[in-house]
């Protein structure tokens, strides 16, 4: 038992605190100058507008997906008149959020776990300490400020995608027009539905991109080492944001206790 | 204090990775404006030591002097500070594959000088041409081989024109005519520019060529020191014998 | 980075800016955020289903939301709602408009309906507040009740005849009643209170005429005064059951849900009305009990078999009521028939729509009131003649009473022989049968104003 507590449990508390070190640090060096702005811009453009396609076709498939199970549930009550507002309202509160998320720690979490492993293990790291270059501010900082500030953004693409998708498979239905379906679509999302909705995502961008940089810049082992801080990326990230979400939930329900119906 | 001429000094520095001792108490002196060689067999901590020097690791024991300062316990702006003066070759060149080979050397111009995008292109240039690499200039590292790796790595290492230069095995993968080339480049830019040169190298008529003086590693510690002349006849059978080799391995 | 590789991080990062404000601005726009506003109040005494952000239309037009509720500082006290409107719909806000609570459906939240106000009336100052309707008082804000809801109400109204004119049975009668409610109340949110109110009535009822029959077993002194609060308990059931009126009234609106409420409620009301058909047969003896003859006799109705022909000669003369005749001539509606030597006399086969298309002209009244069918004859010997006057009228009454299922007790045969004064033959004599309503003349003057 003492064995276990000690080869297993406390590495693994201690691997936790240095994830958690490591977090700190980067929400610190993001407010310190100076500032990475083309290297943040540059992973603005791989991390936000190459998943542009990605998110917009996931949320269009979503949408009509989403659109076609609330008709199936709304017509038995009647209500079909609900189906553009229920699903916008599924969309903006979780659904978005999270998929989102996941479409994003999949790419992008792989992406970032992928690169640094391999820039870890070919020393390009230290290649950037040796040309004086702050290696976490220039690597981790500028993806994680990346990640947070195209997550929201993403988010809303996906929302609307996903809101052309329930469009597009009511108009085959009903033949509902565009404009009254995006009107019936917010009739029912408040402010306290859509920007808590849309921000949190910037929690899940913090983490995937914190983890997968943690995981990248600690590889270690050659190639293998890179693929098993890719796919340990993917994984670890995709577990914590889901976990952080229902934090997150609770705690959007006790600052704006008028979402929790 | 540092006695006047010595460009890098090691205190007793030890250092140790789990249990294996890599460095064992190694205290040295590296003259400003000399070329020194660093000779031993693979895996005694010549690379170890080179990083110990730009501050890449930290001695378990012992301090590390660049000039006059500390490296052991400079704050991290200090330390870039002293980092922008040394020029690093890594043993496997380090490019960073996701820019160009002329991005590469332009790199540590765009982030620690002034200069206007087409001056850094220029330089940039020059630096390649000097290691013969003006053709390569637009490719992805990825695409060039281990020498011409090898060479773009020293271009950016010598981008900054420092004053202190640090090359892990330069002719490591080359054939002789490149190889002579880069001792070429390395001796005069010595001789032009008074830069201190701390090469790492197996090619023994190569460090004949460069040396000033010659270090030699041997299970974490300095086994002989001197000119080749020295070395040559050292009491260690082992600096003997691999004095006599003529090639890398 | 290149230049088009900075130009599509700028577009992305504007672009998405600019949707997440659409987003912004689809929402803020229902809500109005950036218009001008003013502000009004309204008390309720029930604010089920109204919070913060609850949305406010003015006829039916989006028109702001509730920014805040009051809370009654002690219990019965009001709940306040304040409410931000759009300022353009001020001129419609007049002190005169009315807020109430409804609802969009049975899945729909709840939102406040304004009335806008007269143009006599003056604009509501902001921050001035309006009369809050509360729910049962919705009825008048509806403009339209529907056909089947009238039905159902007039079912109620029956129901509640009968229960007066049957004491007998209670048991069943509760039942019937609670079963009434249980079955229109499923699924009716709206109406339970309504519907809880009825019940607790009746089960005030059955305790009244229990106490009626404790207080008759120990003597009859004090039958009338019981008999009177009984009544009062009568009336307060039908005030239930004019609140579970106005609660289907309002319930009413177009949808399939409504619909298939209304196909329950008019089961529900079938079963109760077969329930109370049962209930009246079992307690018809019960009613022809010495005690309730007496009680109806001093009113003067509802034992009409009882009267004499003068007794009813007299009740004519009333002026509490209004007399109305329908004459029908003999030989358009009887036949002999049979091998009898007395000649059976039965009705022929048309009479049944001539009988029928007569009542429709008397449908229009309140279907508590007394029918009488009169029975006439010109026989020229005393017996015949009033032998034949009372089967004509009893055979008339008997089509009539079940064709038309008028409240048990509030229908009667009359034979009266000859001497018809108002009839249409002139001579003051009559062959046939009048069919006759007494119409409270009260209440005939509000049903001719209706028409
Ligand atoms: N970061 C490290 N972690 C663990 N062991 C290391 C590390 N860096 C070097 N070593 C070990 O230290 C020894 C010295 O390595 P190095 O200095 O690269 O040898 P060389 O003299 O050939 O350059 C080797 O055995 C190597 O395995
Ligand atoms: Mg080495």
């Amino acid at each position: 038992m003492r064995g276990f507590v000690r080869t297993v449990i406390v590495p693994w508390l201690a691997q936790g605190g240095r994830v958690v070190v490591f977090a700190g640090r980067a929400l610190r060096e993001m407010f310190r100058p100076p500032f990475e702005v083309r290297e943040t811009a540059r992973q603005v453009y791989e991390v936000g507008w190459r998943s542009l396609p990605l998110i917009a076709a996931a949320g269009y498939a979503v949408g009509i997906v989403m659109s076609m199970h609330t008709r199936a549930s709304l017509e038995r009550f009647g209500a079909e008149a609900l189906i553009p507002a229920a699903l916008a309202l599924a969309l903006v509160r979780e659904t978005g959020p999270l998929v989102v998320g996941l479409l994003v720690s999949g790419r992008v979490g792989a992406g970032i776990g992928a690169e640094l492993g391999a820039m870890k293990v070919t020393e390009q790291i230290d290649a950037l300490e040796a040309v004086a270059v702050d290696s976490f501010k220039f690597l981790v900082v500028t993806r994680v400020a990346a990640c947070m500030l195209a997550m929201p953004i993403l988010t809303v693409v996906m929302n609307f995608t996903g809101i052309v998708g329930g469009w597009t498979a009511e108009s085959a239905v009903s033949g509902m027009g565009f404009e009254s379906y995006f009107r019936a679509a917010f009739s029912l999302v408040q402010f306290t539905d859509y920007l808590p909705g849309t921000l949190k995502t910037m929690v899940f961008g913090f983490i995937i991109a914190v983890t997968a940089s943690y995981l990248g810049v600690h590889a270690s082992g050659g190639t293998q080492g890179v693929g098993q801080a890719a796919t340990r990326s993917v994984v670890t990230a995709s577990v914590l944001m889901i976990a952080t979400n229902v934090v997150l939930v609770r705690l959007i329900f006790f600052v704006f206790p008028e979402t929790a119906e | 204090m540092s006695e006047p001429g010595a460009a890098i000094r090691l205190e007793g520095v030890s250092k140790a990775f789990g249990t294996f001792r890599v460095l064992d108490d190694v205290t040295l002196r590296i003259p400003r404006g000399r070329a020194t060689v660093v000779l031993g067999r693979s895996g005694t901590g010549k690379s170890v030591m080179l990083r110990h020097i730009v501050g890449l690791l930290q001695p378990d024991a012992g301090r590390v002097f660049v000039g006059e300062d500390e490296i052991t316990a400079l704050p991290p702006a200090g330390l870039a500070a002293v980092r922008q003066r040394i020029g690093f070759l890594f043993q496997n060149a380090a490019l960073f594959d996701s820019i160009t080979v002329a991005e590469n050397v332009a790199f540590p111009l765009r982030r620690h000088t002034t200069l206007s995008d087409a001056e850094i292109r220029t330089r940039a240039r020059d630096k390649l041409a000097a290691v013969g690499l003006a053709r390569a200039a637009e490719s992805m590292p990825a695409s060039l081989s281990g020498g011409m790796r090898k060479r773009a790595g020293l271009a950016r290492a010598m981008a900054l024109d420092p004053a202190i230069l640090l090359v892990d095995e330069p002719s490591a993968g080359l054939d002789p005519v490149t190889s002579g080339e880069i001792d070429d480049l390395l001796a005069s830019t010595r001789q032009e520019r008074g830069t201190t040169l701390i090469v790492v190298t197996h090619n023994i008529p190569s460090a004949r060529r460069l040396a000033d003086a010659m270090l030699f590693l041997h299970e974490g510690r300095v086994l002989a020191r001197g000119s080749a002349a020295d070395l040559e006849q050292s009491e260690h059978a082992l600096v003997r014998r691999f004095m006599r080799s003529e090639a890398g391995g | 980075m290149g230049s088009p590789r900075l130009a599509m991080v700028g577009a992305f990062v504007i672009g998405g800016l600019l949707l997440f404000a659409v987003g912004l601005f689809l929402i803020g726009d229902r809500r109005l955020l950036f218009s001008e506003q003013f502000e009004v109040e309204a008390d309720f005494g029930n604010v089920a289903g109204v919070e913060i952000g609850t949305s406010v239309r003015l006829s039916g037009l989006p028109a702001g939301e509730v920014i805040g509720i009051a809370i009654p500082g002690e219990p019965g006290g009001r709940f306040v709602v304040r409410m931000r409107v759009r300022e353009d719909l001020h001129a419609l806000v007049r002190a005169d408009s009315e807020a109430a609570i409804l609802s969009d459906g049975l899945l729909g939240s709840a939102y406040i309906q304004l009335r806008a106000g007269t143009g006599a009336a003056p604009l509501v100052a902001d921050g001035g507040s309006l009369a809050g309707v509360d729910a049962v008082e919705m009825s008048d804000l509806i403009v339209e009740g529907r056909e089947t809801f009238r039905i159902a109400a007039d079912e109620m109204t029956r129901m509640r005849a009968e229960l007066s004119a049957t004491f007998g049975d209670l048991g069943d009668t509760v039942t019937a009643t609670n079963r009434l409610l249980a079955e229109v109340g499923t699924g009716v949110r709206m109406m339970s209170e309504a519907s809880a109110d009825l019940v607790a009535e009746s089960r005030g009822l059955v305790a009244d005429v229990r106490t009626v029959m404790s207080t008759v077993a120990a003597g009859q002194d004090a039958v009338e005064d019981v008999l009177r609060e009984t009544e009062a308990a009568m009336g307060a059931v039908r005030g239930s059951a004019q609140e579970v009126e106005r609660a289907i009234v309002r319930f009413s609106g177009p949808g399939s849900v409504t619909d298939r409420l209304l196909d329950d409620a008019r089961t529900a009301m079938r079963h109760a009305r077969e329930v109370m058909a049962d209930v009246a047969d079992n307690t018809e003896a019960l009613k022809r009990n010495w005690l309730f003859r007496g009680f109806f006799a001093e009113r003067g109705f509802y034992n009409l078999d009882e009267l004499t022909r003068d007794e009813y000669r007299a009740l004519e003369a009333d002026e509490r009521y209004t007399v109305l005749r329908v004459w029908l001539a003999a030989d358009r509606l009887f036949e002999e028939g049979g091998e009898g030597a007395d000649g059976t006399l039965m009705l022929r086969v048309d009479a049944g729509r001539r009988i029928d298309e007569a009542m429709g002209e008397l449908l229009q009244y309140p279907r508590t009131s007394p029918l009488v069918v009169e029975g006439y004859s010109t026989l020229r010997e005393d017996g015949p003649r009033m032998n034949d006057a009372r089967r004509r009228a009893e055979l008339v009454h008997d089509h009539v009473a079940r064709t038309f299922g008028r409240p048990a007790g509030a229908t009667a045969a009359m034979p009266l022989g000859a001497e018809a004064p108002d009839s249409p033959a002139r001579d003051g004599r009559w062959d046939g049968v009048a069919l006759t309503l007494f119409v409270e003349t009260e209440r005939l003057a509000g049903t001719a104003a209706e028409q």
